[in-house]
């Protein structure tokens, strides 16, 4: 491995270690904004074909700050280099968001990747016209048109809880193998100057193999590799399968790989972590998140609803009052259904049968098979007469102007404003979520977010 | 020249005044019926002519009212029917209207839901009493009564309601019901009338009935300008009929109708037929052409569309419009939307938007043009634009020329559209000047006139239709020579149709249910998979598939060949169906050997049957059967339809229009 020495201009400052977890950090002089300063933790808005989902710019910007950071995938792009070859002024602004700074990944985090596809000549994704392969020359080509201000480099992360040793050491020599390649092309791209490189830190769910590439990473730093950052893959294969992964067991891998390399690097995690795994990630040292986890929500035509604020405003008594209200209807669904239980269990002495075929009829909707506690299902009937907006006290575009009953009745009907709708206030509430994290990690509170968010979720 | 037709330079500007709307004229083209108007409803003034977006279910196809607003829309429609049915009556009673539920502040006109029902349900039935037709929902049976219509409008709370009409498909060809129809339409108006709760904030427009039928429309028309309704709309057309009919129609009322009040001309979209109306005096248009041909990819320009499909926009960096200021071609390059067209919901909504805010771009031009009385140049430049080879169809020249609106063809065929302008304009001031009950008679003496005089020139020059099989293959639908037959086929019916493909789905397979169950079946089965086979076989020959779409026609076709392969088992449910008609007149000869051949290659069907257990005699037995297997009937054609389905939306993944397929394979059905 030779001496690398990469031009980056995208700075990171750590500017507080919190004794409750977590720092706060600054991201700045990205290459398309030098003047911008990004707080961390932050997420990044998730794309699909360079869009926010479902919302054209102008509704996007009525939701989103007009430099919020995009995570654009080269999964969406690898079919489309002549074009943005040709249209020369980066994916950001062929997708109508110029202004907004951008980090490639490989992956769409919110789609799940196949696992078993990665050979020695690349990494496969999956396009609208079928399975596409990426080498590093390919992939490279990708980024170097789609001019982002950081990007992921080209890493083989297939490596599910399940998987093999032999598969954990194939993952871990082609990465390098990659990473070697890749960075020689990106010192020798006239394209990439100042982009920031996102080293992988891989082992997948062994300790032992992400101690090993963590250690080789540190041990090529001293060669000359100068990154950006860190990007923590190999922890999943994408999709909504990520929101259930156990939020524990994540923090220990993703602390074994933080634990021997450098703190002055910004650490992303790309993927539909919930709330409660993003508080604990933040917790681990992770800097950079996205918003899979609200677009795979609103894709299940479900609306964040959950408690976020440890300081008490006023305005937000309401939330908490109609939250309790919401809540409190459903507990007495539930209390009815136990009463009516128990009295048939009194007739029928068949309680455990019956107690279990209840509850599943109470849900909301039996298709919907992933669905968390951080979400309502606009799906449930039970909203059909509700004439209140999602969260009230929201200041989002949809609660300001929409009520549930009306989202109820786009959802049942099948009609695209749903979706947008949802979109727009879910993201809202995402992006107020880290701006919540960030107040907690300042005044040594994630704990008790993290306690807020246990109960409510409970 | 002996232009008195219209009612040319007159000075004075209508008005009219009744509770819930003000109308006044503002400017009144001096050649043609054109006139640009005001129009003060309860929630916003619209400026006239104007065009209304269809916003079917208590929105506008993804937009936010937002966005509709800025694209210039005043007034939108919502469909009764599909309110009606969800969220219901009562619930928007509870809402306080459609205006608050949607978050929409100006103004809005609701359909009676009649149209709906006897679209969407293959088994709808037209009682004095109302409507009455099988839920595509849950199949249970539903009577629509004007009162009801009335009431359900009553509480959506449109600035507009439409009275429920009797409406006849206008392909229908038995004059009498007609006749009953344009009589019971005005009966049905009583009621409505006497229904509405709320005349102080609601207005309810008649709708001329008739058909094609100039007495039955004159009728109509008096009966309905009788009850003094604040305004009046001409319905019963954009069902397919030939556009050489549809614009005499349309001049009729125009005619006739008071100019004090708007005029409501249903289910027109397109934008030749926008400034073609507008020319003969209608004021209001409502189409699902706008924001449905978004969904398939394509942008509404001036002189046609384009299918941002194609592979030419694939490096096009400039917008769909230069000279459009809507948000997405203030934003957007075509590039942009071709890599993101049909596969994301964004590409749909940057679609739609930019095709509403054109619509109303052209109602803007056109009544800017009309108050600076400049509206006869402004046609014929639009025109000349729209059809660069100045091959005008013979209805457009026609329609325009019956207003005093000339324009000139192009050399080839100068000749000919002398005459035929010639002819025209008489017919225009027989239209004006003769009494209604003559004007039937002395239209078709034009009519037959017309005829002698294109036969002596040529008819080859007078056809319209350019569009041929090698245009669907290629999906050249949109350029200047195959849009006729497009506007033909493209009825607002379809465009319904299409619009709701769940309903849809649900009408056709009651349609092939009842086939199937039907001894007197007109439905060949054993032909319409021939049909699907051979339309996906032209997909194959002639599209570059990708591998899914590949897959797909392959999977179909082995579907569609299994299915014809049951039609030669004796026990098959097809073969009664098939035996019933076909083997009666073309195949008894053939009853000799023992099955049916598909040529797949051909997508022709050669059947050819042997047992006589079979033959045409035996109906009794075949009826027997028939109950036996009603079961597997329900899911044949349940599977049937899915089949169908599916073809339809490959062909629509390959970027072609389903309009051919929908004339033929599909509403085969029906």
């Amino acid at each position: 491995m030779g001496v690398l020495s990469l031009n980056c201009n995208m700075k990171f400052a750590v500017e507080r270690i919190s004794k409750g977890g977590g720092r706060l950090g600054k991201l700045s002089n990205l290459r398309s904004q030098p003047d911008v300063i990004h707080a961390t933790p932050m997420t990044l808005v998730a794309t699909v074909g360079g869009s926010a989902p479902h919302l054209t710019q102008d509704v996007f910007n009525l939701v989103a700050k007009k430099d919020a950071p995009l995570c654009v995938s080269a999964q969406h792009y690898c079919k489309h280099v002549e074009i943005l070859q040709a249209y020369k002024k980066g994916v950001a602004s062929f997708a109508a968001l110029q202004g907004h700074s951008v980090c490639v990944t490989v992956q769409d985090a919110a789609q799940a990747t196949p696992s078993g596809y990665n050979d020695k000549q690349g990494i496969s994704t999956w396009t609208h016209g079928g399975r596409q392969v990426l080498t590093p020359q390919t992939y490279m080509n990708v980024v170097e048109v789609m001019q982002p201000d950081w990007y992921e480099v080209l890493c083989d992360a297939d490596t599910p809880p399940d998987a093999s040793k032999k598969r954990l050491s194939k993952s871990a020599a082609m990465s390098k193998s990659y990473l070697t390649q890749c960075l020689k092309l990106h010192k020798d791209s006239n394209c990439l100057q100042g982009a920031g490189v996102l080293i992988p830190l891989l082992g997948g769910h062994s300790y032992a193999e992400r101690v090993r590439w963590s250690k080789w990473v540190a041990d090529n730093a001293q060669d000359g590799i100068e990154a950006a950052g860190y990007s923590l893959l190999g922890l999943h294969t994408n999709g909504p399968k990520v929101e259930k992964i156990d939020a524990k067991a994540v923090c220990e891998l993703v602390e074994t790989s933080l634990g021997s390399l450098s703190q002055s690097l910004p650490r992303q995690a790309s993927g539909a972590w919930n709330p409660l795994t993003v508080v604990r990630l933040v917790m681990a040292g992770v800097d950079i998140f996205d918003s899979t986890f609200p677009y795979l929500v609103t894709e299940r035509c479900g609306a964040l609803t959950f408690l976020h604020w440890l300081t008490r405003d006023p305005s937000r008594d309401n939330l908490q009052h109609q939250d309790k209200r919401l809540r409190g209807d459903s507990e007495k669904n539930k209390n009815q259904d136990e009463e009516e239980t128990l009295n048939e269990k009194e007739k029928e002495s068949k309680s455990e049968e019956l107690e279990s075929t209840e509850g599943k009829e109470n849900q909301c909707d039996e298709e919907v098979n992933v669905k968390s506690s951080y979400e309502i299902c606009l799906k449930d009937k039970r909203y059909a007469e509700v004439q209140e907006p999602l969260v009230s006290g929201c200041e989002c575009y949809t609660c300001q102007n929409f009520t549930i009953a009306y989202i109820h009745h786009l959802t049942m009907v099948k009609e695209l404003l749903a979706p947008v709708l949802l979109s727009i206030h879910n993201l809202h509430h995402w992006l107020g979520f880290f701006s919540s994290i960030r107040t907690a990690v300042g005044s040594d509170q994630l704990v008790d977010l993290q306690r807020l968010l246990q109960t409510s979720a409970a | 020249m002996a232009g008195t037709a219209s009612t040319a330079a007159s000075t004075f500007l209508h008005s009219s005044s009744s509770p819930a709307l003000k109308f006044r004229v503002v400017a009144q083209c001096s050649v043609s019926r054109a006139r640009a108007s005001v129009m003060t409803l309860p929630h916003h003034t619209v400026h006239l002519p104007t065009f209304m977006p269809v916003g079917t279910q208590g929105t506008m196809k993804g937009l936010l009212p937002q966005q509709v607003k800025e694209a210039g829309a005043e007034i939108i429609l919502g469909n009764t029917y599909h309110l009606g049915t969800r969220p219901g009556k009562e619930s928007m009673k509870a809402f306080g209207g459609l205006h608050q539920l949607m978050g929409w502040d100006r103004a809005l006109l609701t359909d009676s839901g009649g149209f709906q029902m006897v679209s969407l349900s293959a088994l709808s039935k037209v009682t004095e009493e109302g409507v009455k037709f099988q839920s595509p929902y849950d199949g249970t049976e539903i009577l629509l009564t004007p009162e009801e219509s009335i009431a359900i409008q009553n509480a959506i709370g449109a600035d507009i309601m439409m009275q429920l009409d009797d409406v006849v498909d206008v392909m229908e060809k038995d004059y009498d019901r007609f006749k009953i129809a344009t009589h019971r339409t005005t009966r049905w108006l009583d009621r409505c009338m006497e229904a509405n709760k709320n005349p102080q904030r609601q207005n309810l427009f008649p709708i001329v009935q008739g058909g094609l039928h100039p007495d039955l429309r004159a009728t109509s028309l008096d009966q309905l300008i009788a009850r003094d309704a604040p305004g009046y709309a001409i319905g019963g057309l954009s069902g397919g009929e030939a556009k050489d009919q549809f614009w005499r129609v349309i001049l009729q009322c125009t005619g006739r109708l008071p100019p004090s009040k708007p005029r409501y001309c249903m289910g027109v979209g397109f934008a030749v037929d926008l400034v073609v109306c507008c020319a003969l005096g209608a004021d209001m248009y409502d189409c699902v052409f706008p924001t449905r041909t978004a969904r398939f990819g394509c942008a509404l320009i001036d002189g046609g569309q384009l299918n941002l499909k194609n592979r030419e926009f694939a490096v096009d960096f400039r917008p769909i419009d230069d000279t459009c200021s809507c948000s997405t071609c203030t934003h957007y390059t075509r590039a942009y939307i071709h890599t993101i067209v049909t596969k994301y919901p964004v590409a749909c909504h940057l679609l739609s938007v930019h095709n509403v805010a054109y619509q109303m771009r052209l109602m803007d031009n056109i009544r800017s043009s009309i108050i600076e009385d400049n509206f006869p140049t402004f046609v014929q430049d639009f025109m000349a634009g729209y059809y660069k080879d100045r091959d005008y169809p013979t209805w457009l020249t026609d329609a325009l020329a019956a207003v005093n609106i000339h324009l000139k063809k192009a050399n080839i065929h100068n000749q000919e559209g002398v005459l035929t302008s010639a002819v025209s304009n008489r017919e225009g001031n027989i239209n004006q000047e003769t009494q209604k009950s003559d004007e039937g008679t002395d239209q078709r003496n034009s009519n037959e006139e017309r005829e002698v005089i294109k036969t002596k020139i040529g008819a080859e020059a007078l056809e319209d239709d350019g569009l041929d099989e090698s245009d669907i293959i290629k999906g050249n639908f949109w350029d200047h020579n195959s849009r006729i037959l497009k506007l033909k086929q493209v009825g607002y019916r379809d465009a319904i149709l299409d619009d709701y493909p769940d309903q849809e789905k649900a009408g056709q397979a009651a349609g092939w249910r009842a086939a199937l169950a039907s001894s007197q079946s007109k439905t060949n089965l054993v032909l319409t998979l021939s049909q699907l086979a051979g339309a996906l076989m032209a997909l194959k020959v002639k599209q570059s598939l990708t591998q899914d779409q590949d897959k797909e026609v392959r999977e179909l076709l082995k579907e569609v060949e299994r299915k014809v392969k049951m039609a030669s088992q004796s026990d098959s449910p097809y073969l009664l169906t098939f035996m019933k008609q076909e083997i009666g007149e073309a195949f008894e000869k053939e009853i000799n050997t023992s099955h049916t051949e598909v040529n797949m290659e051909s997508g022709l069907i050669s059947s050819t049957v042997s047992d006589g257990a079979f033959s045409p005699v035996s109906t009794n037995t075949a009826a027997a059967t028939m109950t036996i297997q009603n079961q597997s009937l329900e899911s044949e054609a349940n599977s049937i339809s899915v089949l169908q389905n599916r073809v339809q939306t490959l062909y629509q993944s390959c970027g072609l229009d389903t309009t051919q397929l929908l004339t033929t394979v599909f509403h085969s059905s029906h």
